[in-house]
Parts: structure tokens; sequence; C-alpha cells
């Protein structure tokens, strides 16, 4: 029994060490190294589950094929006559700027990063990517997906990993507006399950499936990112404001590549 | 080196690529990932000595820790507490006599407590300025039934396959 409590009084002494070191960032070097050996070692059985999903997704999405070949098709045809007009929309306006001498607007540089970690148990939890300090990497950094998409914000950076936190978190707000410009508000996350759109003005006529976009009076976030689009209005006559919960643009559970943004 | 601590150690690193691996590629369904890391400290408690399921499960929450999203600490101090718990648990009897009902038991106990323990010790660190706590409804919903039955079957592989390794003592 001493030498169980001797062993006990052991572990206790050396995980306040940890805990000390952890709070003074000694730490950080050994964790880094240590997430970054284990993405090494355990890189083949990540390949091998990769397949076993994408297996198990054919099988599973088999009966689904021919009405999402019909959905998809409809959606590219949508799609192509959007890009038409946008591509000449995007010609008309360079030709303006060209004619009234205004310079080109200057684009963010971006950090590519993988998302080597999750806490599948807590919605919450920050990611982590495998991009830090050393590549450029800042606390404050806004982080989007390879659509363009934004998904969230580096809060904590070492040597050569950052913590990223999804704006499905509570502790995430986003000034945002509608893609027509019409209605302002606010993202939030919904403790990690969801986003919403919340201080819209009672009287604002809210459309279904209408894009939002982070605005430009978002000192957080560069401007006109895509969040999300609308996907049910709650609106209560007795309160002040609206809200409308957001279908996120992306997938944020099953992000593998993100881009941090450098202003 | 002798053979025990060799094999201790080679089990632990596969368990941790293991769970690592199926967290990075399946992150979204997390209640299909069997724990593989305290199912192995759950079964050492069972069948080895004190001082052996000890350390072995600090070394467990320490390769925890580096995919953790809670405050650094829970993951070591969640697995210390299972094992120990554990260990005064089962001392009248050996992993061959772990049947279903005991395993059972076993798997729920782990399933609970890898929940509970870190949200207390998250809220004692957002006590203390250190960390922000954790809506207790976000580690506990019904997919946990899931997680334990799948818990279960790899507890009884995991377990067979323990039983290869020598038993010497070390300590």
């Amino acid at each position: 029994m001493s030498n169980n409590l001797f062993h006990i009084a052991i572990a206790g002494i050396l995980f306040s060490v940890l805990i000390a070191m952890n709070f003074f960032g000694w730490l950080s070097p050994i964790l880094d190294a240590g997430r970054l050996a284990a993405r090494f070692s355990n890189y083949p059985l990540v390949k091998i589950f990769t397949k076993t999903r994408e297996l198990g997704g054919i099988v599973w999405n088999l009966k689904d094929l021919a009405v999402q070949n019909t959905i998809l098709s409809q959606q590219v045809a949508q799609l192509s006559a959007e890009l038409a007009e946008a591509q000449k929309a995007g010609a008309e306006n360079q030709t303006l700027r060209e004619a009234l001498g205004l310079t080109r607007r200057s684009r963010y540089a971006l950090i590519a990063a993988d998302v080597i970690s999750r806490d599948g148990a807590v919605p919450e939890a920050a990611l982590t990517i495998n991009r830090g300090a050393n590549h450029g990497v800042s606390v404050g950094d806004a982080v989007v997906a390879p659509e363009g998409v934004l998904v969230g914000m580096i809060i904590e950076t070492t040597s050569n990993t950052s913590k990223l936190e999804l704006i499905t978190s509570s502790r995430i707000s986003v000034n945002a507006v509608t893609s027509t410009g019409r209605i302002t508000g606010v993202v939030k996350g919904e403790h990690g399950l969801g986003l919403l759109l919340d201080l819209i003005p009672q009287g604002e006529s809210i459309a279904i499936g209408e894009s939002v976009l982070t605005s430009d009076q978002s000192d957080l976030f560069p401007s006109r990112l895509l969040i999300g689009k609308i996907g049910e209005v709650r609106a209560a006559p007795s309160e002040l404001f609206q809200r409308a919960s957001l279908v996120p643009a992306v997938n944020l559970r099953n992000l593998g590549i993100v881009l941090v943004v450098k202003k | 080196m002798n053979k025990r601590i060799i094999y201790f150690t080679i089990f632990l690193l596969v368990s941790f690529a293991i769970q690592s691996a199926a967290v990075q590629v399946f992150g979204d369904r997390t209640n299909f990932i069997p724990q593989f890391l305290l199912l192995l400290v759950v079964i050492y408690a069972v069948d080895r000595e004190f001082p052996e399921s000890l350390w072995l499960a600090f070394a467990a929450g320490f390769c925890g820790e580096l995919f953790s999203g809670f405050y650094f600490g829970a993951q070591i101090f969640s697995a210390v507490v299972i094992a120990i718990t554990t260990y005064a648990i089962t001392r009248k009897i050996t992993l061959c006599e772990v049947k279903l009902p005991m395993a059972a038991f076993l798997v729920i106990l782990l399933t609970v407590l890898s929940r509970l323990l870190p949200f207390i010790y998250q809220l004692l660190a957002a006590r203390l300025s250190l960390a922000r706590s954790i809506p207790f409804g976000d580690l506990f919903s019904p997919g946990l039934l899931i997680l334990f039955v799948i818990n279960l079957l790899v507890f009884f592989g995991l377990n067979f396959s323990v039983r290869f390794l020598p038993n010497e003592k070390s300590f």
C-alpha cells in the first residue's frame, strides 16, 4: 500500500511540474514535436481510414445517386449561367476601374495549413493546424476554407502549430451583412453546433437561402467573406430583434485544409 | 530494458496511433471511435500491478493531451483517476474472470468518467481563469450509448490481445 502511495505521490509531483511548465509555455516545443511526430507516424493509418470512409460513403450513397445526379445537373446549369454573368460583370468592373484610374484592390496573403487534430468530444473545442509562429501565423488571424468561406480565427500559436477557434463557437461574434446588402446583423456561434444571425431589426424581410457575408465594419475579419446561408427565421413580435439560423457554407466538422489570412 | 516495458510501450503507441488517425478521419462522428487508450488503461488496471497501471495511465493521458481540446492536464488527470478507480474496484478478480456484466460495468464507468472528469477539470481551470468552461450538455448526449457499445466490443478484443504479453514483475 505504501508503495502504491509512493507512486501516486511521484505521479502527482510530475503532473504538477508539467502543469507549471505548460503555464510558462515551456511545454509547447514538446507538445509541438509530439503532434508532428504523431501526424507523421499515423499517416499510413490515416490513408487507410480515409479510403475506408470513401468506400463506405460510396456504398451508403448508392441509393441516392440518381436523385443527386439530377439535382447536381440543375445546379451546374444554374451556376454556369451565374458564372457567365459574373465574368461579364468582372470584365465591366475592370474596364471601369481602368477608365477611372482606380488601383486594383490588394489581396490578402494566405498561409495554407492542414487541420491535424480536433477533439470531437467537445463541439466547441478548437482545432489544431500545422502552422505556427514560425510560418507567420499570429493570434487574431482569420481563417478561411479553400472555397473562401470564413471558418474561424486563430486563438493561440506555438512555434509550429496553432489553435483555430471555429465560428460556431459561442466565443466568436462576426459583424455580417446579407449578400444584397439590405440586412445587417451579428453572427454568433451556438456552442459549436450551429450559427445564429442575431440583432436583425424587426420589420426587415429575410429571405431563406440568402447568403450572409462578413461586413465592412468588422475589424477582426476581412470583409465580404461568405459565412453561410439563411436557414430558418426566428421572429417574435415581442422581441426587439429578429434572429435567423444559418447553414454554414462548408462542413466545419470535416475540415482538412484551411488558409490563414494575413492582413 | 525488459520485454514487458517494450511491449507496454508498443501497445500504448499503437493504440495512440490508431485513435489519433481515427479521430483525424472520422472526427465528425466521435461517438463511433473507440477510446483505445483508456480501454488499455482499464485492462492494465485489472490485470497488472498498481505502479505499472498508474504509469501506463499517465503516459496514455499525456498522449491524449497532444490532441485534446481541454486545458492541459485534463486527459492525464482523467486517465490516472480511471486507472486508480478500476484498480480499486477489481482487486479481487483477474482479467480472465472479467465476463460480460463486469466488462459492461467497467466500460460504462470508463465512458462516463472519460467525459465527466475532463469537464470537472476544465471547470476548475475556468475558476482559476486559466481556461473557459464547457457547457455540461456538450459532453453528454444519447450518442454515448453508441460509444459504450463500441468500447465494449473493442474491450474484449484488447483484453484478448493483452493476455499474450509477458507477465514478469518489473516494478
